[in-house]
């Protein structure tokens, strides 16, 4: 599904990805792991768009997608959500929501000025499925406050809600459960995984928290110094002996 | 007295629509405009160069006939293509950077037509500007009369509703959600999907458009233009009444405009000139209209009428409502 | 070759207030569109002591100097520094409302008719091809000297080190323990005061009216985008080119009012080609 071959990343003098190659095979669940600094958002966004690799291809669905804005990336089926919340503060929940559908026929100058019955009907379609998935995340009675209102675990209930609405075929998460409560990371999970089961979606994941990778992940690729340190499934990734220096002390 | 009252609505009538454009620009999208005056400036400047009748012009001892009394429709279509052209030109290289750099050169822009008005004398007779600028039907209701100035008011009130109807429209719909994502957060809306340059060139060339009309309909006002008229003082007044009305609030970009080109400007040429200073009293004006957009900056710098949330469901709901066929 | 002459003393006197600008926009970072006519006010006031006060040029100068920079403090405290948590393009705003303001009382009190100092006429000397007066002289050499002195205090005093760190980053600056607060109030203090000073300067090389500030704004931020913004070497390198290609234009006669045009065009071929400027961004800005 997504590979993204021999990826570097120079920043002035620092190299923040280093010949980086990874594969996410169609409908599987990856996890993304390493210290900080290890380069995995650089990583998300050489995949995603917002940079240009120095060097290196990312390939989507067959397609080169290197180099391509982040609007043509999210046209392809690739989705993102950001490690720091970037919700829309000065709009409401549903305002944030609404935008990330696709195909919207009244963003259309001419089509939106007179409003034509496609486009109220799509509006209608569209806030039904918001609503839908802001129920889903608990979020539906703030769903006309400003997303500026909101606690640091619902903000990140919004990404997810935004990044759901894009109807992907894959999804980059970055750090989903970071300052969630237990509860809400079982619920992330069981979300991921409904997702994966009905909708086929693939996932990479960037995360922290082992039990949420080491459940959820059916294959683990762990980077340091911006290049990749090892890959596989749990199991391995546990014992193997690079992975736990690495690591040395944050339980693996 | 009459006159005078409908010549002050007309004029703050044209500003209006200025402020709204602006509105669109900045309190939609976040684009830093401070070259309202050179879009002001280009469209009065083709209605009148399209519209006036034929006129002379030297330049070098060379002699020019300015004016080519083309009927006004064509005047005021022009001006809005022209400067919606403009627009376009200018976004280009600049709706890609930062918008602190759209602000540098819009101001740049607008500096450098003023001085193209005053230098090519062969095609705008440069300081001593236009005159017998068209009005709109002009046949029946002669220039310099009483109902030729009530029918030019009730033009400009028509447009600038239709303008207004617009502006609202857009503000609720889609197209305006992704303007406002824009503003918000230009990379989220990125991956979002939404293509930004796009969506930012079209809010820059619309506002062109009726920055275009507005400056035909005020060639027509006045029905002689010169350079002086545009001069950045004007950009900053219309700033300031958006400001101060409230960016982002259509009816507070009308507030806005109504009190300080109605009250502050127009007004207060009732005070006396002080003899032998004869430009202290504007200035004087001006002073406290810079003191007025500060203060406000400060304290509520929302402006006086915030912008409206949107609540999805209802703008969806009345759009229902309304179309019930029955 | 006269025109090379009028390049070379404007490019000077460009480079002071341009260093200026950008120093005060890489740490405050926003564009102060009020820098212009803080130009102005620098000259304005000079004329004030120089001309209605009948005292000597220089001392003068001295005194509008020092009141520039006590004004561009005030600024400061009462404007821009409230209105900081607002965002760069908040500030822009109100330093717009700003420029307005001075411009406008330059206006209600001296008038829209060009002034002059009260200094002697001089006859050119013949320096190499180029004819120039003594105080076109004094002019570029204290320019440039300034300038100089701007880069000296930015590498080796204590107070330059604090703004090259304030503007660097400035929680990571408050934390070492900067006075970051006294930081602005110097940076301010300096960034008014060579505007002042470059006021005068231009004051005494062209006319002087309320619409000179605003001019010279124009082509100080052609210069600063030139070089790279946030990049001090880059503004004097940016302010020397649009000096020299703004004077340098005159020679086509067609081209003669458009200098300000000229200036533009590069900035604008700039943004086009190399957003970055010719020396790139310094730092962050």
């Amino acid at each position: 599904m997504l590979k993204a071959e021999n990826l570097v990343k120079n920043f002035g003098g620092l190299r923040a990805v280093n010949h980086c190659s990874i594969e996410v095979e169609k409908g599987s669940i990856v996890g993304l792991i390493g210290p900080n600094g290890a380069g995995k958002t650089t990583l998300f966004n050489l995949i995603t768009g917002l940079y240009k690799p120095d060097y290196g291809r990312v390939i989507f669905k067959g397609e080169d997608i290197t180099g391509l804005r982040p609007d043509q990336i999210y046209r392809k089926g690739l989705t993102r959500t950001f490690q720091l919340t970037r919700e829309l503060k000065g709009m409401s929940l549903l305002e944030n929501m609404m935008l990330a559908f696709r195909n919207q026929k009244g963003e259309n100058l001419f089509k939106g000025i007179l409003n034509l019955r496609s486009v109220r009907e799509q509006e209608r379609e569209n806030l039904a499925k918001a609503l839908e998935i802001l129920k889903t995340l608990g979020l539906y009675e703030l769903r006309n406050e400003y997303a500026a209102s909101l606690s640091g675990g619902q903000r990140k209930m919004l990404e997810i809600g935004r990044a759901l609405a894009t109807e992907p075929e894959m999804l980059l998460l970055d750090e989903p459960t970071a300052g969630a409560t237990a509860g809400e990371t079982g619920k992330l999970m069981n979300l991921i995984n409904n997702m994966r089961e009905e909708k086929g979606v693939t996932f990479l994941i960037v995360e922290h928290k082992m039990e949420v990778i080491m459940n959820l992940c059916d294959k683990i690729i762990v980077m340091n110094h911006g290049e990749k340190l090892a890959e596989g499934k749990a199991e391995e990734i546990r014992q193997d002996q690079r992975v736990r220096e690495v690591y040395l002390g944050t339980g693996a | 007295m009459l006159p005078f009252i409908i010549g002050i609505m007309t004029i703050v009538a044209i500003y209006c629509i200025l402020v709204l454009a602006l509105n669109m620009r900045w309190g939609y999208c976040g684009l830093l405009d401070f070259g309202v005056a050179g879009f002001f400036l280009i469209g009065a400047y083709t209605t009148a160069i399209l519209t006036s009748a034929p006129s002379e012009s030297f330049l070098f001892g060379v002699r020019y006939t300015v004016g080519y009394g083309l009927p006004w429709p064509i005047g005021l279509i022009a001006a809005a293509a022209v400067s919606g052209l403009l627009a376009f030109i200018i976004g280009i290289p600049t709706l890609r950077l930062r918008g602190d750099y759209l602000a540098i050169v819009t101001i740049g822009v607008a500096e450098i037509l003023r001085y193209v008005a005053i230098q090519e004398k062969w095609l705008t007779r440069g300081v001593q500007g236009i005159r017998n600028i068209a009005r709109p039907f002009e046949s029946f209701f002669p220039t310099a009369s009483l109902p030729s100035d009530i029918i030019l008011l009730v033009f400009t009130l028509a447009i600038l509703a239709l303008f207004f109807l617009i502006a609202n429209r857009l503000y609720k719909s889609p197209f305006g959600r992704v303007l406002r994502g824009i503003k918000e957060d230009e990379v989220v809306t990125s991956f979002l999907g939404k293509p930004v340059f796009n969506f930012k060139m079209l809010s820059f060339v619309l506002g062109g458009i009726y920055m275009g009309v507005a400056g035909a309909l005020f060639a027509m006002y006045t029905t002689a233009i010169e350079p002086y008229q545009f001069i950045p003082t004007y950009t900053f007044l219309i700033w300031g009444c958006l400001i101060v009305g409230g960016s982002g609030n259509n009816w507070g970009a009308i507030l806005g405009t109504a009190l300080i080109t109605g009250f502050f400007w127009q007004a207060t040429r009732f005070l006396p000139s002080i003899a032998g200073q004869p430009q202290l009293i504007p200035a004087l004006r001006f002073i406290a209209i810079g003191v007025l957009l500060i203060v406000v900056l400060r304290l509520r710098p929302q402006g006086l009428l915030p912008e409206k949330p949107i609540k999805v469901e209802e703008v969806i709901d009345t759009d229902a409502k309304s179309r019930k066929p029955g | 070759m006269t025109y090379l002459g009028f390049g070379i003393i404007t490019a000077a006197v460009l480079a002071l207030p341009a260093v200026s600008l950008s120093l005060l926009t890489r740490n405050c970072k926003f564009f102060n569109l009020a820098y212009g006519d803080q130009l102005g006010l620098g000259a304005y006031l000079a004329l004030l002591f120089n001309v209605s006060l009948g005292l000597n040029f220089p001392a003068s100068v001295i005194l509008a100097v020092i009141l520039s920079a006590i004004l561009g403090v005030i600024f400061y405290r009462v404007i821009f520094k409230p209105l900081r948590e607002h965002g760069s393009l908040v500030l822009l705003i109100a330093s717009l409302g700003l420029a307005f303001i001075i411009h406008n009382s330059e206006l209600a009190i001296w008038g829209p008719n060009p002034q002059k100092y009260n200094v002697p006429f001089e006859a050119g000397l013949h320096i190499g091809p180029f004819i120039m007066t003594p105080i076109q002289l004094t002019v570029i050499g204290l320019s440039l000297a300034l300038t100089g002195g701007i880069f000296a205090m930015l590498r080796y005093t204590g107070i330059g080190r604090a703004m090259r760190a304030t503007a660097d980053n400035l929680e990571l600056a408050t934390i070492r323990g900067v006075n970051t607060e006294r930081t602005f109030i110097w940076t301010w203090a300096i960034c008014s005061a060579t505007a002042g000073l470059g006021g005068v300067f231009l004051a005494l090389i062209t006319t002087l009216t309320p619409w000179t500030g605003f001019t010279t704004l124009l082509l100080l931020f052609a210069a600063l985008i030139l070089g790279g913004v946030g990049n001090l070497v880059g503004a004097l390198v940016g302010a020397i080119i649009i000096g020299l290609a703004a004077e340098c234009s005159a020679i086509l006669p067609a081209l003669a009012p458009y200098k300000i045009a000229v200036a533009f065009a590069i900035m604008v071929a700039c943004l086009l080609l190399r957003p970055s400027g010719i020396l790139g961004k310094e730092r962050g800005f």
